[in-house]
């Protein structure tokens, strides 16, 4: 079963000019699927359409088999979770405590559950020195992951990032990005992650291109990079890492290309040794 | 004329339990016609340090010189909207300060403030629109209806207007997709050759840092830790991964390939270098 299907979608702002054009495709259960796309390609608007926050003009949704629709929009919140751009729009708590906490009691958790949950989804980020501390006075970073705490409180079987890390400095996406992955490799989490930054887009399983509200490619990042002029013509780049084993593949040094930096530092490796 | 900033101190709320020294004892000398990057991270103090440039904060001691301004503490700044005019500010995402009804209003609103009359500033929104690579087309357009990195267009525009000898950017191209990116950087890079306009950029991206400025400052618990040429500052890596930065990518590849026994000199810090120099030390297919 997939986790996310979406079948002939569109969606307008204005009721006459779709920014959503018949957008179709799946994304299995448990996998890492990043949407990527230039600003303006409906990226954040299929985010806000796949968890109800706006309505489709056509097309439906289905979120783990169920077709999305006015009376199961709020059980299949509990299954969707969201993290925006800028954390600062969605605190409502006045400590961290109490923020992960509101999620939990618009679920209703019994009290004595919720310590323990604060406590087990704050310690998954690195924020249990935190929990006291006033929302506001975290920097980008640590607001950041107090959003992913509060989303992982409910234990959704999806979560959505809509451009998460584009706001923090490089240290604090890292940091994001390690937490991200590591979400879906230890409890099988869908992820669906819309991004600019195409080291991420390496790093992922399942890559949705998106262009003036079309899906215009869909694949593995290997499959995707193979289209280096298109990708360039969508305003979108390549990692580095795969530029430079371009070049390398075009002085005689590799065979094949190489998506991430990890690859590209075993293979020069070996080559190395066996010089 | 260089912008000189000697012994510099900002502490927030003095006297109070909450106070804060966001800056402390910073010696600077940012030349003339060049761009320069600062770069830190989040509360190292860049932000507060900008804000001192056109006279939004005030130092609670040491001095700044900047385009004939001397400014020190408790001192009010004589004719400040001057020096506004002179230093344009450009905050983090002023996109999300555009309020006028169309386009042409926005970009009007600053030149009217400073008592530029209605025809001629409707003449100079003309002139600065194509320097932001949008044409009169859009004059009467809402800018609300414009894609992220239209709208931002119009925001500087709003500042280039007031023609600046110094412009200072708080991360220009945060939330902008790689191509966008590169076109505003682009523009930034034509203001500074083209009208030799001395460009400050806050900027967490370490690749823009390397393509596109001169110098760089690096700013850490509020004070400078480092002041260099980009060259020499990418020469040594440690630099930046002491005050946790991420590197550039291909910086990081020469990191890696360096724990791994590849031997790279420090002044090697461009792909073509690096090829030719991994080239000479593995095995080449046939």
């Amino acid at each position: 079963m997939s986790a996310v299907e979406v079948s002939h979608l569109s969606f307008s702002y204005d009721g006459q000019n779709d920014v959503i054009k018949d957008v179709s495709f799946a994304i299995p259960k448990g996998s890492y699927t990043t949407i990527v796309g230039h600003n303006g390609s409906g990226k954040s608007t299929i985010a806000k359409l796949l968890i109800g926050l706006l309505k489709a003009k056509s097309g439906e949704i289905k979120i783990l088999g169920n077709i999305l629709n006015e009376e199961n929009i709020y059980s299949l919140r509990n299954h969707v979770g969201i993290v925006f751009q800028n954390p600062d729009n969605q605190f409502i708590g006045s400590t961290v405590a109490d923020d992960i906490a509101f999620g939990l009691e618009n679920h209703c958790v019994p009290q004595e559950q919720m310590q323990e949950i604060i406590e087990d989804v704050a310690a998954r980020v690195n924020m249990s020195d935190f929990l006291d501390s006033e929302p506001t006075k975290l920097s980008g970073g640590q607001k950041q992951r107090v959003a992913i705490a509060g989303i992982l409180a409910i234990a959704p079987d999806i979560i959505i990032f809509d451009e998460s890390t584009s706001m923090l400095d490089p240290q604090g996406k890292a940091s994001i990005n390690e937490q991200i992955q590591k979400l879906h490799d230890e409890r099988n989490i869908t992820i669906l992650s819309i991004t600019h930054d195409m080291e991420e887009v390496a790093q992922s399983e399942y890559v949705i291109v998106l262009k003036d509200g079309k899906v215009e490619m869909q694949g593995t990042p290997k499959q995707i990079f193979e289209y280096k002029d298109k990708l360039k013509e969508m305003k979108l780049e390549l990692p580095f890492a795969l530029s430079f084993s371009e070049k390398l593949k075009n002085e005689g040094v590799f065979k094949d290309s190489y998506c991430t930096l990890d690859e590209v530092v075993n293979e020069l490796c070996q080559l190395k040794s066996t010089n | 004329m260089s912008i000189k900033i000697h012994q510099l101190e900002h502490v927030y709320n003095q006297n109070t339990p909450f106070s804060h020294a966001a800056l402390k004892g910073i010696d600077l000398e940012i030349p003339e016609g060049k761009v320069t990057a600062i770069i830190g991270q989040t509360g190292s103090g860049k932000s507060t340090l900008v804000q001192h440039l056109n006279g939004l904060l005030i130092p609670t001691a040491g001095t700044l010189d900047i385009c004939g301004y001397h400014i020190q503490p408790l001192l009010k700044i004589k004719d400040v909207k001057q020096l506004r005019k002179e230093v344009g500010l450009v905050f983090q995402f002023p996109e999300y300060q555009l309020f006028e009804e169309t386009i042409e209003k926005d970009i009007a609103f600053g030149p009217k403030n400073f008592g530029v009359e209605e025809g001629e500033a409707s003449q100079l929104v003309r002139d600065i629109l194509p320097v932001v690579g949008l044409d009169e087309s859009y004059l009467d357009r809402s800018p609300f209806e414009l894609s992220g990195g239209q709208k931002r267009r119009v925001a500087i525009a709003g500042i280039l207007v007031l023609d600046p000898k110094v412009l200072v950017l708080d991360e220009p191209t945060a939330g902008l997709d790689p191509q966008g990116a590169k076109e505003m950087m682009t523009l930034f890079m034509r203001l500074n050759r083209e009208q030799n306009k001395t460009v400050l950029l806050v900027t967490h991206d370490m690749e823009h840092v390397m393509n596109y400025c001169d110098h760089v400052i690096v700013l850490d618990h509020g004070v400078v830790k480092q002041k260099s040429d980009v060259k020499t500052f990418f020469e040594h890596p440690e630099w930046i991964v002491n005050i946790g930065i991420n590197p550039p990518s291909i910086i990081r590849l020469k990191m890696r390939l360096k724990e791994a026994g590849f031997d790279i000199p420090d002044e090697i810090i461009d792909e073509e270098g690096l090829l030719k120099c991994i080239k000479r030390q593995v095995k080449i297919h046939e």
